[in-house]
């Protein structure tokens, strides 16, 4: 069990998958999802066990040192010049990410429980799609292999355009074909860099674990060292895989698909978007780009920061300058990455952890500002900003949670959001003596001053929506039913959690890996 | 007189006396001849029926794919030679043919596709189709033709084959003789082809006029040894390659394509897309691997370069243009037409690995796997777009409109299709454009030849953008209201092969793939190689013209 218990986590959703076929009634097919999704949530609380003891990752061990490990042959040419495995497992880097995704996907099948409501047909295939993409996301976090991460990577696509495009908004077309565009013109970069990274060094190292190319001391020396088309081999792969994940992050300049995707896309499917399907890019970016690719990264470090410097500014104040309730929550989206991508630039262990901070809290805050602007579309059948006012007088239980929601993604302190911020920031402020030299003051001060930009645009929008004189048109609004309840109050509860304890919550796992890849890169 | 007599004695008992090893190697082709005589004698039997030619060309099928089945075992390793002509002195002289494992997949490959193309037929136009005899003649003739371009080894026997395989082509892109369309087709591709074929016969000329042998290795050895090179040889290959690239419509040679698919009936097209291609794609290569059998001096300095360069431009050309025409269609035949162009030229850059390895083994590979896949994928594309036709009386983007909601199974096993035309994984489609990415870059490193990498690039940003045109048809499909909700009227056999083809593209994408891989490799293994003893061979007609 302990061997195969990732490939259980991963496949309990395709099965579910499959039984959806031959599941009917209405009622059936979202108990099948639920029981589904709902399973494989409970199996992945298992992987903790590993992590419990503080020993994983600890001083000595080195990166790599993966739990639940399963490797299998899956393809391989008859001279086994090309070899993939079924390689999974993880580490402190994947493992809060595992969990993150099977609490968001079962919230995501919770919140489309009014299905009916929202008057589209095809029930079945959207719960079928939904499973589907739990799949490719849990796949692409657990895969060491690096031809398994990119099938599963590519296996979301699909689901997800469909998801946004037939079940989603006013102009979901536009919104589904950009975002599959977009995705899909990154990867096949990654698909060019894997290609490279396989072929570049001698047949007698080949190999397609992330793991393994990090670690191999002959690897990594063609890879410091060879050229590719006449530039830099190093710089050119992590640029080519950089531009793939910044895609997903999403960074600026390549952002844009973004406001339209979750706009546009129903509330449960924006929640697994601004959940999970951003911090993909992250990963890959921790996962990918910087262990194999240290010498790059330190090189690159500048451009990564103004990258993420331009996103937490850029997005703040398109958040400000939005009247649709929802892109506003959209563009918050941006400038939160931003602190990712800032983080990781800065190449401290502060950043580091920062970084990863900030995608678990933002993993938890959006998904429930995008489930509370839903509860509240589902309402008033709009989102303009302007026209709500006084929501908290009609609807208390939902609006004491909204505050919750809201703040944590403002970066109150005690709330998830603060941690991250604050150790990105400190983190960037040390990189002086690191990879940011002369320009990490100048980047700390402007991500810090971005932390106002965010309260104003956040406080400024409580203040339109939920305070105020009640309006007589929302006056007779019922409160968060029980249902609404049971998926905010989790995140809630998480939000707090790991704003005050983000010791015990998050730091003890994800530490010793975290330091493990830093050091790779500082050496 | 006794000269005469003492060249022509040989032959004749060659002609007349082949090796019995020999006939079993082309069984699958004596196969299909025995059947086109049978439909042509059938009706004096049985009136004019479509039943009958109909099994009788099925039955021929049949029996050749396990024909090709039982013979693959005998294939001596790295292939032989058949038929070979004797010389002037007695020795054994050049041969036409070449049978190896390639070959023979090929004809069974071939022969499983003209099963499913006929019964496509039968289950659409064959029920009002007045002349299925000459119908079932010209589709069986020019298979037999395409099966020749796969093992043929003399220019020769490369332009009889390809008028083999293209003169019933033109009858059959014309076949449906009161149809406007049906006639602009065929005109259009009988002129295309007749260009073509001249410029092919010019080339085929220089270059025997150059090296006084039409033998592909003899020539490509005396190539090797510093025959004269300069522009005149440049013109020949070039020439030379323009009728190949007919058949396979590598741009600019493409221009027949779109119009015929168009114009031609439904099988006929899906016929035209895969067959044609794939024979005109493993002749092209069997010719270059011929190029790539020998090494030295000037020679892989400056000849083979050029070859790989020539190749790699015209697939690059080939793919990027079909792909940015592709956006353009309204008319998913065109669409699908353009995108066979695309594929055509993804599968073409194997072609570019001209360099003495293991590189060209793991791309014809390559090739024959997505060969396989492309097969499954455009049939699936294909029979739904003749249901839908069929259903609707039209063949527009806005025909598919709603289908994912009147038809569900069809739609999804559509899509399936399409996306694995696109190249996503987990679809078969994905890991044989892999392949051809990993032959590119695997020979790329040993041969340090950047230029592979650059066509690896182009492969993959072209498959960026023929999301755009594929996506297109899917969001028809779901994003686009009906016109009206009633289900699709289509017969059920119609509907389970377009999702039998889907359901095989998801097996070869998830646990078949290995099977897949290692069925290519085995029937691309001990492929025909040149050696000293098969070039030497002098060309007996040549002899005279030797300088």
């Amino acid at each position: 069990m302990a061997n195969s218990l990732l490939s259980w986590i991963v496949f309990l959703p395709t099965i579910g998958m499959v039984a959806l076929f031959f599941v009917n009634r209405a009622e059936n097919v979202k108990r099948v999802a639920l029981l589904f999704s709902g399973a494989a949530f409970v199996l992945s609380l298992y992987c903790f066990q590993p992590f419990l003891s503080g020993e994983a990752g600890a001083a000595g061990g080195r990166y790599g040192d993966i739990y639940f490990q399963q490797k299998v042959g899956w393809i391989e040419t008859s001279d086994r010049a090309f070899v993939v495995n079924y390689h999974v497992g993880i580490d402190g880097l994947s493992m809060p990410l595992v969990v993150l995704t099977t609490l968001i996907s079962l919230l995501a099948v919770l919140a489309s429980w009014n299905f009916e409501d929202w008057k589209k047909k095809g029930m079945k295939g959207y719960f079928m799609l939904l499973l589907l993409l739990e799949t490719g996301m849990l796949g692409t976090f657990v895969a060491i292999d690096f031809f398994l991460f990119y099938v599963f990577w590519e296996v979301m696509l699909l689901p997800m355009y469909f998801l946004i495009g037939v079940w989603g908004g006013p102009r979901k077309e536009y919104a589904a074909i950009k975002f599959f565009i977009y995705t899909l013109a990154g990867s096949v970069l990654m698909l060019v860099a894997m290609l490279a990274m396989y072929f570049y060094p001698d047949a007698s190292v080949r190999t397609f674990s992330l793991i393994e190319m990090a670690n191999n001391p002959k690897i990594q020396e063609v890879f410091r060292n060879a050229s590719f088309l006449g530039y830099a081999f190093g710089p050119l792969m992590f640029i080519f895989l950089f531009i793939g994940f910044a895609i997903k992050v999403p960074s600026f300049p390549f952002h844009t698909w973004l406001p339209d995707a979750h706009v546009e896309a129903p509330t449960p499917i924006s929640m697994i978007l601004a959940g999970v399907l951003l911090k993909m890019g992250g990963y890959g970016i921790l996962r990918v780009c910087f262990p194999i690719f240290p010498n790059a990264a330190q090189q690159l470090a500048v451009l990564l920061g103004t990258l993420g410097v331009i996103s937490i500014i850029y997005g703040a104040l398109c958040a400000m300058a939005q009247t649709d309730f929802k892109k506003l929550v959209a563009y918050s989206s941006i400038s939160h990455m931003g602190y990712v991508t800032l983080g990781m630039a800065a190449l401290t262990e502060a950043g580091l952890q920062g970084a990863m901070f900030q995608m678990i809290a933002h993993g938890i805050s959006s998904p429930m500002c995008f489930f509370l602007v839903g509860v509240i579309y589902e309402r008033a059948h709009h989102r303009e900003i302007n026209r709500f006012g006084g929501l908290w007088l009609s609807m208390p239980v939902y609006g004491t949670l909204a505050t919750v929601g809201f703040f944590a993604s403002l970066g109150l302190p005690a709330l998830c959001g603060f941690i991250g911020e604050v150790y990105v920031v400190f983190g960037t402020f040390a990189s002086g003596a690191a990879a940011l030299g002369a320009y990490a003051k100048p980047f700390a001060i402007i991500a810090a001053s971005g932390v106002i930009l965010t309260a104003a645009y956040i406080l400024w929008m409580i203040q339109r929506v939920y305070l105020g004189k009640e309006r007589s048109e929302y006056a007779n609004f019922p409160d968060a039913n029980r249902r609404e309840v049971l998926i905010l109050a989790p995140l809630a509860i998480l939000a707090v959690a790991l704003g005050i304890f983000p010791k015990q919550t998050l730091f003890d796992f994800v530490t010793g890996t975290l330091n493990l890849i830093l050091a790779a890169a500082s050496a | 007189m006794h000269e005469t007599l003492g060249l022509t004695m040989p032959l004749l008992a060659k002609i007349w006396l082949p090796a019995a090893g020999d006939l079993r190697l082309v069984l699958p082709d004596l196969l299909l001849i025995a059947t086109i005589v049978a439909i042509l004698l059938a009706p004096l039997l049985s009136r004019r029926s479509l039943r009958v030619p109909g099994l009788l060309a099925l039955l021929g099928a049949v029996v050749g794919a396990l024909a090709c089945w039982f013979v693959i075992g005998d294939v001596a390793a790295s292939g032989s030679d058949l038929f070979g002509v004797a010389a002037r002195d007695g020795s054994s002289g050049p041969a036409m043919l070449v049978a190896d494992r390639v070959s023979l997949f090929f004809r069974m490959f071939l022969m499983v596709f003209l099963i499913v193309i006929v019964a496509m037929w039968m289950m659409t136009d064959g029920e009002r189709e007045q002349n299925p005899h000459e119908f079932l003649t010209l589709l069986l003739a020019s298979a037999l033709g395409m099966s020749l371009m796969t093992s043929a080894n003399h220019l020769l026997m490369v332009i009889v084959a390809i008028e083999l395989a293209s003169l019933p082509s033109y009858g059959l892109a014309g076949f449906d003789k009161f149809r406007r369309t049906a006639a602009e087709a065929s005109v259009k591709y009988v002129v295309f082809g007749a260009a073509t074929s001249g410029l092919m016969i010019y080339g085929a000329s220089l270059l025997f006029g150059m090296f006084g042998t039409l033998h592909v290795p003899t020539l490509a050895a005396r190539l090797a040894t510093g025959g004269p090179g300069g522009p005149l040889l440049a013109v020949g290959l070039l020439a030379f390659f323009a009728g190949v690239g007919f058949k396979i419509s590598a741009v600019p040679f493409h221009f027949w394509c779109p119009d015929v698919f168009e114009g031609a009936s439904l099988p006929v097209a899906t016929w035209l897309s895969v067959a044609s291609k794939a024979a005109g794609l493993l002749l092209l290569l069997r010719m270059v691997f011929a190029f790539a059998g020998h090494a030295g001096g000037e020679y892989s300095q400056y000849v083979l370069p050029t070859i790989s360069y020539g190749v790699g431009v015209f697939a690059i050309l080939t793919c990027t243009f079909a792909n940015f025409a592709a956006y353009r269609q309204t008319n998913i035949r065109r669409m699908l037409a353009y995108s066979s162009i695309a594929h055509a030229g993804y599968m073409l850059m194997a072609g570019a690995i001209v360099v003495r390895s293991s590189g060209y083994e793991n791309a014809m590979s390559a090739v024959v796997a997505y060969l396989l896949i492309y097969m499954f994928m455009n049939l699936g594309a294909f029979m739904t777009l003749g249901l839908v036709a069929a259903d609707t009386g039209e063949e527009s983007m806005k025909s598919f409109a709603g289908l994912g909601w009147r038809d569900a199974l069809t739609a999804a096993a559509m899509t399936v299709c399409l996306i694995s035309l696109v190249g996503l994984p987990p679809l078969g489609g994905f890991y044989v454009k892999w392949w051809i990415l990993a032959a590119l870059g695997g020979a790329a490193r040993e041969a340090n030849m950047p230029f592979l990498w650059v066509l690896a690039l182009v492969l993959a940003l072209n498959t960026a953008v023929s999301l755009y045109y594929y996506a297109r048809v899917v969001w028809q499909m779901y994003f686009v209201p009906p016109e009206h909700e009633k289900p699709l009227r289509a017969p059920g056999a119609g509907k389970a092969l377009v999702v039998a083809c889907a359901l095989l593209l998801i097996l070869t994408g998830t646990i078949w793939v290995r099977p897949l891989k290692s069925m290519a490799d085995r029937y691309t293994s001990n492929m025909y190689t040149v050696s000293a003893a098969r070039t030497d061979a002098g060309d007996g007609l040549a002899a005279a013209v030797r300088p």
